[in-house]
C-alpha cells in the first residue's frame, strides 16, 4: 500500500502531537491503522461520497473515542490519500465534518495532487511510528 | 451462698450488656446485608450498561455497513427514513438516561460504565448522522459528485 496526505492531514497531525493527551499514542495508533497491505481493511468506515469514482471514507481509529480519519482510497495505486484528522475527546475533540468541509477537504487533494505537494507517509516499524516524506 | 447487696445491680447491668451486644451483632449483620445487597445492584447495573453499549456499538457497525449500499429508492428510501427516525428517537432517550445516571456519576458509581456507555451512545448517533450526511445530503450534491469525477480523472491519468 502507498499512503499520502494532504498538507491539511500533515498539519492537523502536527498539531495534535504538540499536546500532551495525543503525543504519546498518536504516532503508534497512526501506525497499527496503516499497517495493512489489504486496501479491502481501509473499506471499515463510513462511505461518503457514493459508489462511484474513488471511495471517500471516514473511519474511526481505537474505536468510539478515539480519533477520526478520512482518507480516499485510489484502487488503481492501492493508494491511500488521508485529508482529516481529529480526535473524539479532548482538548481538540471535534464533531463530524460538514458538507462544505467535506467540499474542501477533497478540493485539498485535488489542488495538493496539482501543485505536487501530496505528502508521502512512510511507516517506521522500529519505532512504530510514520514519517512523512515531501515529494 | 448468699449474695450480697449489689448483686442484683450487677445482675441487671449484665443483661443489658447481652443484649447490646446482641443488638449491635445482628445490626453488623444486617449491614452487611445493605452492603452486599448494594453491590451485587452495581454489579447489577454494571452488567446493564455493558451489555447496552456493547448491543449500541453492533448496531453502529451495521449503520455503518449501510452506506456502502446503493441510495435507497421506493419503499427501501421509505425503510431508510424509518430508521433515521427510531434511530433518533432512540438516542433521545438515551441521552436522557445518562441523565438520570448524573448522581451516580458524581458519587463515583459506575463511572467507567457509564462513561463508555455514554461514548457508545454518542458513536450511535455519529453513524445515523453519516448515514444520513450519505445518503440525504451528500449523494446528489452536484459539486461531490463533480470532485469524486475530477479525483478519479487525476488518479487515472
Amino acid at each position: 500500500m502507498i499512503f499520502s496526505c494532504t498538507r491539511n492531514f500533515f498539519e492537523e497531525y502536527h498539531k495534535l502531537l504538540k499536546v500532551n493527551a495525543y503525543r504519546w499514542t498518536l504516532p503508534e495508533d497512526m501506525y497499527e491503522f496503516l499497517n495493512h497491505d489489504d486496501p479491502e481493511y481501509f473499506r471499515k468506515g463510513s462511505l461518503l461520497n457514493g459508489n462511484d469514482g474513488f471511495p471517500f471514507v471516514k473511519t474511526r481509529i481505537k474505536g468510539r473515542g478515539g480519533y477520526r480519519v478520512y482518507y480516499f482510497i485510489i484502487y488503481k495505486d492501492d493508494q491511500v490519500i488521508l485529508t482529516l484528522l481529529y480526535p473524539k475527546t479532548g482538548q481538540y475533540g471535534a464533531e463530524n465534518a460538514d458538507k462544505n468541509y467535506l467540499k474542501t477537504l477533497m478540493k485539498d487533494v485535488i489542488e495538493d495532487k496539482k501543485a505536487n505537494k501530496l505528502l508521502t507517509i512512510a511507516l517506521d516499524h522500529e519505532n512504530k511510528s510514520i514519517k512523512f516524506i515531501a515529494s | 451462698m448468699s449474695s450480697c447487696a449489689c448483686h442484683q445491680t450487677f445482675e441487671e447491668v449484665l443483661t443489658t450488656v447481652n443484649t447490646r451486644k446482641e443488638e449491635v451483632i445482628n445490626y453488623r449483620e444486617k449491614q452487611q446485608e445493605i452492603i452486599d445487597n448494594f453491590l451485587d445492584a452495581v454489579l447489577e447495573f454494571n452488567a446493564f450498561l455493558n451489555r447496552i453499549s456493547s448491543e449500541l456499538d453492533t448496531i453502529s457497525e451495521e449503520i455503518i455497513k449501510l452506506t456502502w449500499k446503493e441510495k435507497p429508492e421506493g419503499e427501501c428510501y421509505n425503510a431508510y427514513l424509518e430508521l433515521l427516525e427510531a434511530g433518533n428517537k432512540l438516542h433521545k432517550s438515551l441521552i436522557m438516561k445518562y441523565v438520570s445516571y448524573a448522581n451516580f456519576r458524581r458519587k463515583g458509581i459506575s463511572k467507567n460504565e457509564i462513561k463508555n456507555f455514554k461514548q457508545s451512545v454518542d458513536n450511535f448517533h455519529e453513524s445515523l448522522e453519516d448515514l444520513r450526511l450519505r445518503f440525504s445530503d451528500l449523494c446528489d450534491d452536484a459539486e461531490i459528485v463533480q470532485l469524486t469525477k475530477e479525483i478519479e480523472d487525476l488518479f487515472t491519468q
